[in-house]
């Protein structure tokens, strides 16, 4: 029999290992976002600060009015991509069929689209569809804002949702209807409770992403649907009027941490502790009619919303005046010496996106899960602070985030704002909350026995994580790790940052061939999107990949 | 670090104060402002602005002086430009100053011009580059009076054309220019092309034209710009009025009114601002090649841009930088930029590529507004137009 | 410090915010004995047995293993085995990874490892079901390999946190059995807490009795169930033939069958225990009627209401009665022992 624990072995000493592995790293990540978020955002809004314009904007009824818009349009979106959401993120956790993978890639693209291209493929969608002629004209209307932002906010919700009932385990379904519950009231009564923790975190994200929304409302919104972060925007950048666009910021950011808070204390009051099991044990096949119909109504959905207006592009990308073919796809390769319509071909641009999308992927995943760690964290004061704050670059303007890193990071040590990895850092910034959001729910639903169990077979509390945490996050890990690549490649507000344009992404690639009159220019960048598409699709499957890799590892 | 800050902010706050003076009118007040700047509807403002205004007043700056500077001692230095998104130039462009100069050039993209201009506002004294390419006319003075340029007057400054050179004390030299025009598809005009924008608000272009709006788009400025240079101060809102019940579009941005409601990206409207080069691009990038643009400018609504390189203010290389600034005067950017940017060279000797020669006919008598005029009334103006086109 | 005592429990007080779920608990437990931890659901013993595992905070007291102090040693290094109530197996494991945990955090080499675990499988007769995930499992394989994971490193002290509440009847005499078996087999110490008193006398040696965060009884199975002392105990060993009778003031209990005086069976309590064996159903008795049968350890018990006294007795019958049958009852008072409050 192996010896009993020694008393020489002081447990203060034992502590403080643990603790001294703990500290660097909660420093690291608060430090991370001091840096790069907070110290940026503060000296903008400093150097804007104007008692005089507060009052001005808050006593100003339009400025009420405008508030009161974009609340309304980030609840109203938020509610509606939950329930589109929902059934698709249904079918995929709890059923077993061909091409899930690629459904499930298929609904995380848009994400990645620019908004000019998605604005393109709307309007062109809309004409032909008959819906931009009065008295229906959707174009302008607060419906194809909110249109918009299911399109592109739906993914959060299937991904995030959707990895979490997954590994849900089935029993209390089965026992509802052993009970006498049929689907519907199963559900409601039975697994959307159950899922609060991951509804409540998807629809916090998808709140800030709906609340800081900016081309889908200059675009699609028309003149008169201004929000507080277009605003921002014209303030800032076209009336060099920093005091407005502060006071603006200030706002929203009230707004913000207000709706963060409240999230946050309903998180608490629901969190659940829940018995998590592999997934390919609670997953069934598709056999019932009953289960044909919805997943027939999963594939409608994500078909009429992110297939209809992809094959729009798919269409613009092929359609040369002499009929279909792929005349833009091989002019992207072969740039014109004399007159190039693109600094670099359109697969160096390709090859510079996933570059930079995985770099800025990487920092983001090990942020964001240090992050999600820290969240989930026993010490309750610190896991809310961590989530608000890392939830927060979501939820401003990303204007004011590039603007103030102008301002703040200029001087040593923190003479950033032209270093080249500025751009992969200012992305991971917004890769970090989906990644800390999918890590801690799954982390504060793992059962305290596990844990336990593993301690008392003896695995000190670094082994505990690995051996029983690390697993079952790996899997949320991978979820935001994907988002994460998905908003790096989509350069969410990249354009308020210095770059260079030697080496253009895709997105970057577009706007340049958008700025172009001329065929060839918007048939490539059609094909350049269409690729954008093709090749964030297989990256989102590859990341997949991977997760089953590391899972099966384990 | 704090005194840095505090005498460019001072400047701002004293700039926005002038021109809110200026403009005479608050924020929401949006009566029609009867403003005294251009008296003569018919007579555009003269382009040499105003001696009194803040804008062109003497910074007190010393200029950049390199007639004693060793060309060989900067050889080493490491500058940067800033630029619009669209900027782009040839691939060994700069490889060409590097090897004259032994000066290396980085470039660094901003967003549009508006916010490229905000941010070098931002970091007055203290910038992200050493020179900027690519501020416009629209929003010269918004910098200048920020105090963002450094003076350097370019030798090259004899072979550009003097209706460039707005700025006396040369605080910024102009590199190119362009107008930016109403576009029209040929073919799918029923009427005859308009010959005027006053046609513009006839019935038979009812829903036929698309624009940008002014707050979110140079050619939507250069358009509002065209109409008030072309009706006056006074007359431009009832013009507008008559478009707007024409059944005007407005887009956020040029692209949306390109692809968006134009022919070219598929859409319904025959009529969309651009630039007066549009048509020399629609035959270039035609696909399958064509033998003339499927598309032509309105020539009486083009309003003049010019874009201008300046030393910033803070620069650590202000000799080095110069020299960049006499480069970008020089033949070897002066002929590049029309094909890549399609853009005017500002070098007269500058030889233009025979597209533009043959397709881009340059307007001898574009419209345009003093710099100082703008500043002090654009905001002025386009809550003006904001009312009238929501009504 | 007694080298005979292996776990020692000092007025343990384990607190939660201002509830004391624990209050100033004490036990001992001899090396290699097995002792259950009695008691009915909320009377502290799962928490008591999580502070001997060092995963609650003592607000007081100690705990120390074979003379040395563990009260701030850390849950990994104490060496303890815990089985848990639901198992609490990782869902992302098969049942061979699993079983070697332990192995592997003490960092015993491959081959070593593959070896006990084929060992304990077999043991436990999952020689099968190694590549097996969790999910896949029946209840009782489940708690088999949950047994298999807490053993496999070969713990001085195993703590059973109510193994078998969800398992069947059936399954739970099985395992109980099995446990332990297999506990004996290996010589460890063990603690099992249990609300179900059958189990209790049947895995331990010992039993200690716990209610409201107190330990109030311990002692040897057999001596407990032959004399519990008090109604308390009695109750808690599931003894439900306890009878309070009329007393006199001199302190004898009158019942039907005659009188008891503080003199017989030792002690002098209010409580009279009357065990079903020593009373029998037969034709000189009181007049009585059926209230209700069941059947336990191969006889049936018979409640009975005497007619006359609105008292419940229980006998041992050799069939069943059906409910409101008349029938006479004898009790042999000689058996009977008075019990303390």
């Amino acid at each position: 029999m192996p010896p009993p624990a020694p008393v020489d072995a002081p447990p203060a000493r034992a502590r403080r290992v643990v603790a001294a592995a703990r500290w660097p790293i909660v420093a690291a990540v608060a430090g991370f976002l001091a840096v790069f978020y907070l110290w940026p955002v503060a000296s903008i809004l400093w150097r804007g600060r104007s008692w005089s314009t507060i009052t001005d904007v808050l006593g100003s009824a339009s400025s009420w009015r405008i508030i009161w818009f974009t609340l309304w349009q980030a609840l109203a979106s938020t509610a509606l991509t939950v329930m589109v959401g929902l059934p698709v993120a249904h079918v995929i956790a709890r059923y077993r069929f061909r091409g899930r993978a690629l459904l499930r890639a298929a609904i995380t693209v848009p994400f990645v689209l620019p908004t000019v291209v998605v604005a393109a493929a709307f309007l062109s969608l809309s004409d032909r569809l008959g819906l931009d002629e009065d008295p229906v004209r959707l174009p302008g209307t607060a419906w194809a804002i909110l249109v918009a932002h299911v399109f592109f906010n739906v993914a959060v919700v299937v991904r995030t949702v959707g990895g979490y009932w997954s590994q849900l385990d089935d029993t209390p379904e089965a026992a509802a209807r052993t009970l006498g519950a049929g689907r519907i009231r199963t559900f409601v009564h039975v697994t959307a409770p159950r899922l609060r923790p991951a509804l409540l975190s998807t629809a916090a994200i998808v709140f800030l992403f709906s609340f800081t929304s900016f081309g889908v409302v200059l675009i699609l919104g028309g003149l008169r649907r201004v929000t507080v972060e277009t605003e921002i925007w014209r303030y800032a950048t076209q009336r060099t009027d920093f005091e407005t666009a502060a006071t603006l910021g200030l706002v929203q950011l009230s707004v913000v941490v207000l709706m963060l808070v409240a999230n946050s204390q309903l998180q608490e009051r629901l969190a659940v502790t829940e018995r998590t099991r592999p997934p390919a044990e609670v997953e069934r096949p598709v056999v019932r009619p009953g289960e044909r119909g919805l997943l027939a109504g999963a594939i409608g959905i994500v078909a009429v919303l992110v297939g209809l207006p992809l094959s729009v592009l798919v269409e613009a990308s092929l359609a040369t005046d002499g009929g279909y073919g792929l005349d833009f796809y091989r002019a992207l390769g072969e740039q014109d010496q004399r007159i190039p319509l693109l600094p670099v071909s359109g697969w160096q641009a390709v090859a510079n996106s996933l570059t930079w999308g995985l770099l800025a992927t990487g920092i983001a995943t090990v942020v964001g899960t240090a992050a999600g760690v820290m969240a989930a964290s026993r010490r309750r004061l610190m896991g809310r602070v961590t989530d608000i704050a890392f939830l927060l670059p979501l939820g401003t303007s990303a204007v004011l985030v590039g603007f103030g890193m102008l301002i703040a990071l200029d001087d040593a040590p923190l003479d950033f704002r032209t270093r080249w990895w500025i751009v992969p850092v200012a992305q991971a910034v917004v890769g970090v909350p989906f990644v800390m959001r999918t890590v801690s729910t799954a982390l504060r639903s793992i059962d305290t026995r596990l844990r336990e169990a593993a301690a008392t077979l003896g695995a000190p509390p670094p082994v505990v994580w690995r051996e029983i945490d690390l697993p079952i996050a790996s899997r949320a890990v991978v979820v935001g790790a994907a988002f994460a690549f998905a908003v790096a490649v989509g350069e969410f507000g990249a354009t308020a940052f210095l770059a260079r344009p030697q080496r253009p992404t895709v997105p970057t690639a577009i706007f340049r061939l958008l700025g172009r009159p001329g065929d060839l220019a918007f048939g490539q960048a059609m094909a350049l999107s269409v690729i954008l598409v093709l090749v964030t699709g297989a990256a989102v499957l590859v990341i997949e990949k991977l997760r089953v890799a590391v899972a099966g590892e384990l | 670090m704090d005194t840095v800050l505090t005498w460019p902010r001072r400047l701002v706050a004293c700039a926005l104060l002038l021109s809110l003076i200026a403009a005479g009118c608050g924020g929401d007040d949006t009566t029609t402002d009867t403003g005294t700047a251009t008296g003569d509807p018919d007579q555009p403002v003269s382009p040499g602005g105003d001696d009194e205004s803040p804008c062109f007043a003497d910074p007190g700056l010393t200029p950049i002086d390199i007639s004693a500077t060793d060309p060989e001692s900067l050889a080493g230095t490491e500058l940067t430009l800033v630029a619009y998104d669209s900027f782009l130039v040839s691939d060994g462009v700069f490889e060409v100053f590097e090897q004259d100069t032994g000066i290396e050039v980085s470039v660094l993209t901003s967003a549009d011009t508006g916010t490229m201009v905000s941010e070098a506002i931002l970091t007055v004294g203290d910038p992200v580059a050493d020179v900027m390419w690519g501020i416009d006319n629209t929003f010269l003075c918004r910098a200048l009076e920020a105090g963002v340029f450094l003076p350097y007057e370019s030798a090259n400054l004899d072979v550009v054309r003097d209706e460039l050179l707005l700025d006396p004390h040369h605080r910024v030299t102009p590199v190119d220019f362009s107008d930016m025009c109403v576009n029209y598809w040929i073919d799918a005009l029923d009427p005859p092309p308009p010959t005027s924008i006053a046609d513009l608000a006839e019935p038979e272009y009812a829903r036929s034209f698309v624009t940008q709006n002014p707050e979110s788009s140079a050619p939507g400025m250069g358009f509002l710009l065209s109409t008030i240079a072309t009706f006056g101060e006074d007359g431009w809102q009832d013009y507008w009025r008559r478009l707007a019940e024409n059944g005007v579009a407005v887009t956020p941005g040029w692209t949306e009114a390109y692809y968006g409601d134009f022919i070219a990206g598929g859409g319904a409207r025959a009529i969309v601002m651009s630039y007066a080069s549009s048509p020399v691009a629609e035959l270039i990038f035609a696909d399958p090649p064509v033998d003339t643009p499927p598309t032509a400018s309105l020539l009486d609504s083009c309003f003049r841009s010019i874009e201008f390189a300046g030393v910033l203010a803070g620069t650590d290389h202000p000799e080095a930088a110069a020299l960049l600034v006499d480069f970008l005067l020089s033949p070897t950017v002066q002929e590049d930029i029309p094909l890549n940017m399609f853009v005017f060279p500002a070098n007269t000797e500058a030889a233009l590529p025979p597209e533009f020669e043959e397709w881009a006919p340059l307007q001898q008598d574009p419209l345009t507004i003093a710099p100082d005029v703008i500043e002090a009334k654009r905001d002025g103006w386009t809550e003006e137009w904001t009312e009238i086109v929501l009504r | 410090m007694s080298s005979e005592v292996g776990l020692e429990v000092r007025d343990v007080t384990v607190r939660y915010g201002s509830l004391t779920a624990v209050d100033q608990a004490s036990i001992d437990v001899d090396p290699g004995a097995i002792v259950a931890l009695l008691g009915p659901s909320g009377c502290g013993k799962s928490t008591l047995l999580r502070a001997i595992a060092g995963l609650e905070p003592l607000a007081g007291g100690s705990i120390s293993w074979m003379g040395s102090d563990l009260t701030g040693v850390p849950v990994h290094r104490r060496h303890v085995g815990l089985m848990f109530q639901d198992h609490a197996l990782f869902p992302h494991r098969n049942v061979a990874d699993y079983v070697a945990f332990g192995l592997r955090m003490e960092g015993r080499p491959r081959a070593a490892r593959r070896r006990r675990v084929e060992e304990l499988l077999d043991l436990f007769g999952l020689g099968e079901l190694g590549s097996r995930t969790i999910g896949t499992l029946s209840g009782g394989q489940a708690q088999r390999v949950a047994l298999a994971r807490a053993l496999a490193p070969e713990p001085s002290l195993l703590l059973l946190d109510e193994p078998l509440g969800s398992l069947d009847r059936a399954l739970r005499d099985r395992l109980v059995h099995e446990i332990r078996e297999a506990i004996r087999e290996l010589g460890i110490t063990a603690l099992h807490v249990t609300h179900d008193h059958d189990e209790a006398v049947t895995v331990a040696d010992a039993l200690a009795l716990m209610r409201d965060g107190r330990i109030h009884r311990v002692g040897p199975v057999a001596a407990l169930l032959d004399d519990p002392g008090d109604a308390r105990t009695a109750e808690a060993l599931g003894i439900d033939t306890v009878w309070r009778p009329p007393q006199r003031p001199d302190g004898t209990l009158v019942t039907p069958f005659g009188a008891v005086s503080p003199a017989v069976g030792g002690g002098a309590g209010p409580y009279l225990l009357l065990r079903p064996r020593s009373v029998q159903l037969a034709d000189d008795g009181q007049a009585a009627t059926v209230d209700r049968c069941r059947y336990r350890g191969g006889v049936w018990l018979v409640t009975c209401e005497l007619v006359d006294h609105r008292l419940a007795i229980v006998a041992a019958h050799h069939e069943r009665l059906g409910e409101g049958t008349a029938v006479r009852v004898r009790a042999d008072l000689t058996q009977a022992t008075r019990l303390e409050p």
